[in-house]
């Protein structure tokens, strides 16, 4: 993961305005944020008007009367001249309105609160499993660098970053589910239902937490505090943890929080292979179906997590690393 | 001698560039090697597993599976192969703009915010359903969707060389922006870009995979390994030879590049993160 970075030439001379700089840095990215959703949400509205031929026409099919393609055209605003349309769907997303599925009528607002749960679970799991796998097997590895468990770490590591999410799920699904019979192959009713989904994502984003702690725990390993640390008699035991992951981490925290952001919205594939009713797997049903509101309202949703998240991701990193304030 | 004692020193790339040349060499030698035509169908011997007639068994239309694998390697390599080029291309292009040109920068790292804002296989997915679903629309939408984190890391390499001597000496001596860019800051990030590139490989075979698992890149009859994979979960009890060979096929061809790259980037540099 790159670092965060920062423009260059122009850094904010201290005392400039009436907040404290710590706070100017958190108005100033919550603006950008800001701005960002809005940008998001202007590229979600022209969707409708990228895809090729007539969106009610192919909804509809060629057969539809008419009538039937002007009523849909007016329930959708399509009828309205463009700024108007882009006007009405700024102000039913104030509103909490967006629109309904055109295959069952429901509310895609309300249909995507409820799918967020389980993407929300899903994803805690995902988070924790990945977090303990990988922030393990990554100190393990620089613990003992250069021995067999690095070298078995590093690999199994390498292995995880190239499996396909899809290919892996069929075969937990397989081993666990057909062959030992342990876990439910598909569909929701519990949290039971997410054991294998949410091995499928830690497993995989294991992986590269396991490499980024593996090559920040060794870089911070090298530095000269750790060797006064290890001077004045302290054991190694005492070095790695009080010393030596505090700094390792921050790196490692970022990289978890921004897969938070991944696995509230881009679970989409692993979602779809388990049947889960998720946010992601809506969004492709949607799309299968050319539902235009489900994917419309499903896109912004996800996008608008996806930069909440990193958001707060950027935010707690300048809290844990006193570098990037300012 | 040197430099391939440096690589012999690299065992991981080593291993990875056998498994790249098996794949390749799959691909070349399709018809040689593959037993049967990829869409060859003997329905008396459909939905068999593995054996020695049949390697990696048949499907429900009674394909040899181990021959739709083989042929698949083209279509894998050929997208992965064209998409990274296109997205070394643009990548690149976009990223020296961006780390050369401040004010043009500005602008352009804002937009690539907008971009990364969408999780990349959202983007895509959204892309292919506006274009259609087919395999060349899930190559652009592959595309499209890397290049903004590839001009990004291609920009981070450039901004420090602004500030550098020669740079500078060249400008100074007056040389014209576009000789500075291809003679002094082009051949320093070269190196991060050859490795970029060559990671972003594995990622567009992967990517392209998942697409068309979702019934969004290849189509059957195409014997695209995630399309196999994903008409073979149907059977998912009854033939798990259906996808887990071509899941196979496919981490062997990912994992080979992957290493490829780890191997080359701890080579020419060292310094990359990615």
């Amino acid at each position: 993961m790159a670092p965060r970075r920062r423009r260059a030439g122009r850094s904010p001379s201290p005392g400039r305005g009436v907040l404290p700089l710590r706070y100017q840095f958190v108005a100033r990215r919550l603006a950008q944020g800001l701005l960002v959703l809005i940008g998001v949400s202007i590229i979600v509205f022209l969707m409708i008007h990228m895809v090729p031929g007539d969106p009610v026409r192919q909804m509809l099919g060629e057969r539809a009367t008419p009538e039937a393609v002007a009523a849909l055209r007016r329930e959708l605003g399509l009828d309205l001249p463009a700024h108007l349309q882009l006007a009405r769907f700024f102000v039913n997303l104030g509103r909490g309105d967006l629109g309904r599925s055109l295959l069952t009528g429901v509310p895609v607002a309300q249909e995507l609160l409820q799918r967020y749960r389980v993407t929300i679970q899903l994803a805690i799991y995902a988070l924790l499993i990945e977090a303990f796998l990988g922030v393990t097997a990554g100190i393990l590895a620089a613990v003992r660098r250069g021995s067999a468990t690095d070298y078995l770490t590093t690999s199994v590591a390498v292995l995880g970053m190239s499996l396909p999410s899809f290919w892996l799920a069929l075969a937990l699904m397989w081993l666990f589910g057909f062959v030992l019979g342990w876990f439910p192959i598909s569909g929701y009713q519990g949290a039971y239902h997410l054991v294998l989904p949410a091995f499928t994502l830690g497993i995989l984003s294991a992986a590269y937490i396991a490499r980024v702690t593996r090559s920040s725990l060794l870089e911070v390993l090298g530095q000269d505090y750790i060797r006064t640390a290890r001077s004045k008699g302290l054991s190694e035991r005492a070095v790695l943890y009080r010393h030596a992951l505090k700094n390792a981490l921050i790196p490692v925290v970022t990289m978890v929080g921004l897969d938070l952001g991944y696995l509230l919205g881009g679970a989409i594939v692993t979602e779809t292979v388990f049947a889960l009713p998720g946010v992601g797997s809506y969004v492709v049903k949607g799309i299968l179906t050319r539902d235009f509101p489900v994917v419309q309202g499903g896109v912004l949703v996800v996008a608008a997590t996806f930069v909440m998240v990193n958001l707060m991701v950027d935010l707690l990193y300048g809290s844990l690393d006193p570098r990037v304030k300012g | 001698m040197t430099v391939l004692r440096r690589v012999g020193r690299q065992k991981g790339m080593v291993v990875g560039a056998l498994m790249v040349l098996a794949v390749v060499m799959c691909a070349l030698l399709a018809p040689y090697l593959a037993p049967y035509g990829p869409l060859d169908m003997q329905v008396e011997e459909r939905l068999q597993g593995p054996s020695f007639r049949h390697l990696c068994g048949t499907d429900e239309f009674g394909r040899d599976v181990f021959s739709r694998i083989v042929w698949g390697s083209r279509i894998s390599l050929e997208m992965g192969l064209v998409a990274t080029v296109l997205t070394v291309i643009l990548g690149t292009g976009v990223g020296v703009l961006w780390g050369y040109y401040p004010r043009l920068g500005v602008f352009i790292a804002r937009l690539v915010d907008l971009w990364l804002a969408f999780p990349t296989m959202l983007f895509a997915i959204v892309i292919v359903a506006v274009l259609g679903p087919s395999l060349r629309n899930a190559m652009l939408a592959v595309v499209l969707s890397m290049v903004p984190g590839f001009s990004r890391v291609v920009h981070s390499a450039v901004l420090p060389l602004r500030e550098k001597e020669f740079v500078e000496a060249a400008s100074a001596a007056g040389a014209p922006n576009r000789r500075i860019l291809w003679r002094h800051v082009l051949p320093n990030v070269a190196s991060t870009i050859i490795v970029l590139g060559t990671l972003h490989f594995a990622s567009a075979i992967l990517m392209g995979a998942a697409l068309s698992f979702l019934g969004l890149g290849a189509q059957p009859p195409q014997p695209e390994w995630g399309a196999m994979i994903n008409a073979g979960r149907q059977w998912l009890g009854l033939a798990w030879w259906l996808y887990i060979f071509p899941g196979i096929a496919i981490v062997v061809a990912v994992l080979g590049i992957n290493l490829l790259g780890d191997g080359l980037r701890d080579l020419l540099d060292p310094r990359l993160k990615v």
